[in-house]
């Protein structure tokens, strides 16, 4: 008995060499970000990975890239892996660019690889822009850390639309409403936010900028820290919103959205004057943007048809066309604002 | 001398009944079979009543014990249990490997995991219902504690406008998710084995037993909805995607901790189902058979449960007819209503 | 009367007889004959002392000791002197009955009737006393060898206790015992286990407190002990344990403290102290006395919580740690975050070991130098100490043989495990094993032993106690002294009794007739 024991034990401890090599993360391409781009039907990936043969101790991560093609998302990845000759690891992975070609066109299909495979988290972001992907990802401010940035951009200053994948797909699945995503776009050979895309199905149909992003976060009832400034009779007032809370009462053929929120001045007065002014911007810019988003472009990324499949469902069921009714209804914005000087 | 017969508390049976049948709502169930979950919450509702009407036939016969059915008549009974029993541990293994796969791929290879797991719940059952039972206990504190901060993690993630107006659910797909949701009870036809080995009120355990897991089950629907809204159609294991959004600080990705708990509920599942097993078979062969002989056929049965399941992982058909719903349904029932009632009714005319 | 009546009783033969088949035989009345005998059976032993006198009726009678047992100057003044110089009058009375009522002065005195117990005596220190023409020898208590003072514990140390440690001498053991539990509630009862050894046992404990099953079920399995020598605690301690039990927990627990001694056995448990050995087993043993010290009844109990607290964490992070390192590495990288995760990857791009061969390295060196530092003589602990640093520090890193964050999560669990110093074997083994599954099956092989491990623990028990009482079966009041330790007005408030625990089983059976899981 004592002897198979130690029998075992040995042959246990020789095992040690014959865990499988690709375990290793040396081995692994540490996928940090993907970047996708379509023309003619074929795919092109790059990836940014994280660069491991760095020295220990170097304080930022660098990146390095790589690319592949292929008719579908998958092969594309597994060429671009294949390129690298190192087994993919997307556990890792914290956004998806759609570049030029893709946002153009059906965006559920390109997503629809990651919302299967089980290594991509569902809460990763997605990014969109007009130009090839492959530039924006190799420009010469893009890292890992600067992403991250952006990905905070929503609840950080209130400018741009950040969705993650599972969010984008379910309004996609759901059909009852659209979706806006981030954008990037180059700026001297620095990769920038610069608002988002609204897309019309999965389609892109407009771009918005950061008045109008901060619009859609207020309406959404999102607004947790958006900074925001204008010039009203001469006088600039500079102030951020926190604690935003949305009620969307629905009528017969209409919305009244009031606004909830606190205002934090900075170097302004607080006065009614002041607040009122406030107010007065935050409707304005929601209704200009409800005008153009909605109306003009058709494109209902402020959840007016889910609020009113949730809230009144009796009549959603009866609609022929619940967007179209969304979009010929009329629309009131109200602000409460709080003022709180700082 | 006298035989000691190891006792558990109806709060241990509690435990255990809730952790049997919480790992299942995971990777199986009404989750999985649903076009809507939000419309499993209703479901639970149904599903509990019925449940609670189940269980009546079983608790009588537990409380009067299988061997005062009658010799042959018990024996047979007692076989019936033994085959459903085999098929309940070969439906867990399928689920496991099959969620297991679909969460970490092939890296470990598909035969070591069950099979591990399997041994670790021969082990189980080879220690006996107290250590399964007080085992189970610290598993569930862990499983309840891992839930909760998945919740809290999500809570700033749910929405409203991701919820379904009750009018809009469909009564078809609430009538199947009832069914399914009935069907995954297989923990009520092990009352009957267990019975003699409860001290205290059995009835307010099984009792309380359906209330939590269907109130936690509709709770679970309504959080899972409100958080993936209609991504959660589109995929196959939706409580393993809102478990994948999780993260905690730093710590993207919490999914890989709560699946591996969620391992260890089914380990004390398969555990109690063996020990079950093992019963069963005693009865269903005679005292005379030795305790060995009988223990040694619960290993058998326990490999050719890892082979098929194994095997169910990779082939398509196989797999849906293992996992069936409406199959699970209906031995439950019969083993949980039908079968009690005809011993109950044969013993009262005898 | 001495300790020894209550064993060894005139008209009583020694309840010790494994595999003894020839007693001892009685004293003769010939001193010639005790002399010829004592002398064939001890050989030409050089500690076999006898020293010869006549008394002044002319009697020939012997002193016999062991050379260094006994107390040669007492020897002299108490028992010589005086049987030497005493004028035996002529009367009925049998010499040694007057030399036991009249001559000695000596407070310990015990009859021997046979030459079992006559070996036996002499062995533990005492003198034995042979007058011809008696068939009763008189054992003096004069007992002068040699044995360590008392000391602080160096395995059970305190801030803020006592610093006396218990020593070898069973009875300077119980004195310790008996003085801080001034109560006749407190009983020691003896035995002597070992056929050959006849080491002498105390089982202590307070009456009023104690379990009679579990008391007897403890004599029981002492008797049973098959052992020829007991020469430490550790002997005994598998036969306390049920038989076949592959558990790497103890149901036995073992301190070297006095103080603790006392806690235990107000709690309703029972000490066996050991002659020959510092260390007293206590029983029934559970998992949560392993977070106990104490420390933690001296301090406030927010700081006492604390530390248990802290000590829980620590066994997690010494048994999980290196093993849950490895599953992520291998198999789960997506929980590491990334800064994390691109310093681990570059440290075994630079290293030629994957990691888990790694992490298996560093423990083995670790675990060898760990006994080196044991076993070495304390002049050369410095050079153990150095060669350690440099060889697992600095210079494996630096010349990329290992990775920095590998030896950073060895250096944390070695830390974490001496925390808890009385489970460090079971610690050690169980992190190795860890280790081993989750090289081998991840995240997925790590829960699925910590499931069995936890069944087996669960399974267990100390005498019928639950090995994991009060965590389960769960008992809200047990929990005032477990993971958290409340103030001592609510602890005064109720006793807490060892085989009053949720699910405690003490049946009058053996448990080997527990019929498993039915």
């Amino acid at each position: 008995m004592k002897k198979i024991l130690a029998i075992t034990v040995a042959v246990m401890i020789m095992l040690t060499g014959c865990t499988p090599i690709e375990n290793n993360l040396d081995k692994r391409l540490i996928v940090q970000g993907i970047g996708i781009d379509l023309n003619s039907g074929n795919y092109t990936i790059t990836a940014m990975y994280m660069d491991t043969q760095q020295p220990v101790g170097e304080a930022d991560v660098t990146s390095s890239y790589a690319q592949g093609e292929g008719n579908s998302i998958s092969a594309a990845l597994t060429d671009t892996a294949a390129k690298v000759g190192k087994e993919p690891l997307y556990g890792q992975c914290s956004f998806i660019l759609l570049g030029k070609g893709v946002t153009g066109n059906n965006i559920k299909d390109s997503l629809k690889f990651f919302t299967d495979y089980y290594e991509f988290s569902p809460g990763l972001k997605i990014f969109c822009s007009e130009e090839k992907a492959e530039d924006i990802m190799k420009s010469e401010n893009m890292s890992d850390s600067l992403i991250k940035d952006f990905c905070n951009s929503e609840k950080s200053t209130g400018k741009s639309l950040n969705p993650a994948l599972y969010e984008v797909y379910s309004c996609l699945a759901g059909n009852k409403g659209d979706i806006a995503i981030a954008r990037l776009i180059l700026n001297e050979k620095n990769t920038v936010l610069d608002g988002a895309v609204a897309f019309d199905g999965d389609k892109s149909a407009a771009t918005l900028d950061g008045s109008e992003c901060t619009a859609a976060i207020l309406i959404r009832g999102k607004g947790d820290n958006i900074w925001d400034n204008f010039i009203e009779s001469g006088k600039e007032i500079n102030y951020s919103l926190s604690g935003c809370n949305t009620n969307i009462k629905l009528t017969d053929n209409s919305f009244e959205i009031i606004i909830k929120a606190k205002a934090n001045l900075y170097a302004t007065d607080p006065s009614e004057d002041t607040r009122s002014k406030i107010e007065a911007r935050i409707e304005s810019i929601c209704k200009k943007t409800i005008d153009r988003i909605l109306k003009e472009n058709n494109c209902d990324i402020f959840n007016f048809e889910r609020e009113l499949y949730v809230q009144n469902y009796s009549v959603y069921r009866m609609l022929y066309n619940p967007a179209e009714y969304v979009r010929k209804s009329n629309f009131k914005v109200k602000a409460e604002i709080d003022l709180q000087a700082v | 001398m006298m035989t000691r017969v190891s006792k558990i508390s109806s709060a241990q049976l509690l435990c255990l009944f809730v952790l049997s049948r919480g790992v299942l709502s995971v990777g199986y169930g009404a989750f999985t079979h649903s076009n809507n979950i939000q419309s499993t919450a209703v479901s639970a509702i149904l599903a509990a009543v019925v449940s609670l009407l189940m269980s009546v036939p079983l608790l009588r016969l537990g409380r009067m014990g299988i061997h005062e059915i009658g010799h042959g008549i018990g024996r047979a009974a007692a076989g019936i249990y033994s085959v459903y029993f085999f098929y309940i541990i070969i439906l867990t293994l399928t689920l496991f490997t099959v969620l297991r796969t679909e969460s970490s791929g092939l890296k470990i290879s598909i035969w070591i995991l069950p099979i591990a797991l399997l041994a670790a719940a021969i082990y189980g059952a080879y220690k006996g219902i107290e250590g399964i039972s007080r085992a189970g206990a610290l598993i569930l504190f862990m499983v309840i504690a891992a839930i909760t901060l998945l919740c809290l993690g999500l809570i700033s993630n749910s929405s409203r406008l991701n919820l379904t107006p009750i009018g809009a659910l469909k009564i078809s797909d609430i009538i199947r998710e009832s069914i399914i949701m009935v069907g995954e009870q297989s923990c009520i036809p092990a009352i009957l084995f267990l019975y003699p080995h409860v001290k205290g009120n059995v009835k307010g355990s099984i009792i309380f037993w359906i209330m939590i897991v269907f109130v936690t089950t509709a709770g679970m629907a309504v959080f899972i909805s409100s958080v993936l809204g209609d991504y959660a159609q589109t995929q196959s294991f939706p409580v393993y995607t809102w478990a994948r959004l999780s993260s905690i600080g730093v710590i993207q990705r919490l999914d890989s901790v709560f699946m591996a708990i969620w391992a260890a509920g089914i380990f004390i599942r398969l555990s109690l189902l063996l020990w079950a097993l093992k019963y069963s078979l005693r009865y269903a062969l005679g005292r005379k058979v030795g305790r060995k002989i009988c223990f040694g056929t619960v290993i058998l049965l326990g490999l050719a449960a890892v082979i098929i399941s194994v095997n169910a992982a990779y082939n398509e058909t196989f797999r849906r007819l293992i996992l069936n719903g409406y199959i699970l349904a209906a031995s439950t029932i019969f083993c949980s209503v039908v079968l009690p009632l005809l011993l109950l009714i044969r013993r009262r005319f005898k | 009367m001495g300790i020894f009546d209550n064993l060894f009783n005139k008209r009583q033969a020694c309840p010790q007889n494994h595999g003894n088949s020839n007693p001892e035989p009685l004293l003769y009345s010939e001193l010639a004959k005790n002399l010829k005998y004592m002398k064939s059976s001890f050989g030409n032993s050089a500690d076999f002392t006898v020293r010869k006198i006549d008394l002044k009726d002319k009697t020939k009678a012997a002193i016999i000791t062991m050379e260094g047992m006994s107390n040669k100057e007492i020897i002299s003044l108490s028992i010589t002197n005086p049987m030497m110089n005493y004028c035996f009058e002529n009367t009925d009375a049998s010499k040694i009955d007057i030399i036991e009522k009249r001559v000695l002065s000596a407070s310990e005195l015990v009859r021997v009737i046979d030459f079992g117990q006559a070996f036996t005596f002499i062995m533990s220190g005492f003198t034995l006393i042979i007058v011809d023409g008696c068939d009763i020898a008189l054992a003096v208590g004069v007992q002068g060898f040699s044995f360590r003072g008392i000391s602080e514990s160096e395995t059970d140390v305190v801030q803020r206790g006592s610093r006396e440690g218990f020593s070898e001498p069973l009875r300077i053991n119980m004195t310790l015992v008996r003085r801080r539990m001034k109560t006749p509630d407190l009983r020691f009862e003896t035995m002597q286990i070992g056929t050959k050894s006849k080491t002498d046992i105390a089982l202590c404990y307070l009456k009023s407190a104690v379990s009679q099953k579990i008391l007897s079920q403890l004599k029981e399995k002492l008797r049973r002990i098959p052992l020829d020598s007991v020469l430490a605690a550790g002997y005994i301690v598998p036969f306390l344990e049920k038989e076949g039990d592959l558990s790497l927990f103890s149901g036995v627990g073992v301190t070297e403290r006095p103080d603790t001694v006392c806690g235990k056995i107000n709690e309703g448990r029972i000490a066996i102290l050991i002659d020959g050995t510092p260390s007293v087993l206590i029983v029934p043993y559970l998992f949560v006395e392993n977070f106990q010290t104490l420390d933690d009844y001296s301090n406030k109990a927010y700081f006492a919580s604390f530390s248990r607290i802290l000590k829980y964490l620590a066994f997690f992070v010494a048994v999980f740690t290196p093993g849950m390192y490895v599953a992520i590495a291998g198999y789960n990288p997506e929980l590491f975050p990334g800064g994390i995760l691109n310093k681990v990857a570059a440290s075994v791009a630079q290293t030629p070991f994957s990691v888990f061969t790694e992490v298996l390295l560093i423990h083995f060196i670790y675990e060898i130098m760990r006994e080196a530092g044991l076993r070495l003589p304390r002049p050369l602990g410095h050079a153990v100490s150095i060669v350690g640093a440099l060889v697992l520090g600095e210079t494996a890193v630096s010349s990329g043989l290992i990775g920095a964050p590998t030896l950073m999560i060895v250096a944390l669990t070695a830390i974490s495990s001496y925390v808890i110093p009385d489970l460090y074997p079971t610690v050690a083994v169980l992190r190795i094993a860890f280790i081993f599954v989750g090289g081998f099956g991840g995240l997925w092989g790590i829960i699925i032993l910590f499931a069995a491990v936890l069944v087996n623990m669960c399974s267990k028990k100390s005498f019928g106690v639950p090995y994991m009482s009060p965590l389960t079966p769960f008992s809200f009041f047990g929990l005032r002294d477990s993971i958290l330790r409340l103030g001592w007005r609510t602890l005064a408030k109720r006793k807490s009794l060892v085989q009053n625990h949720r699910g405690c089983d003490i049946s009058s059976q053996e448990e080997e007739n527990d019929d498993k899981g039915e």
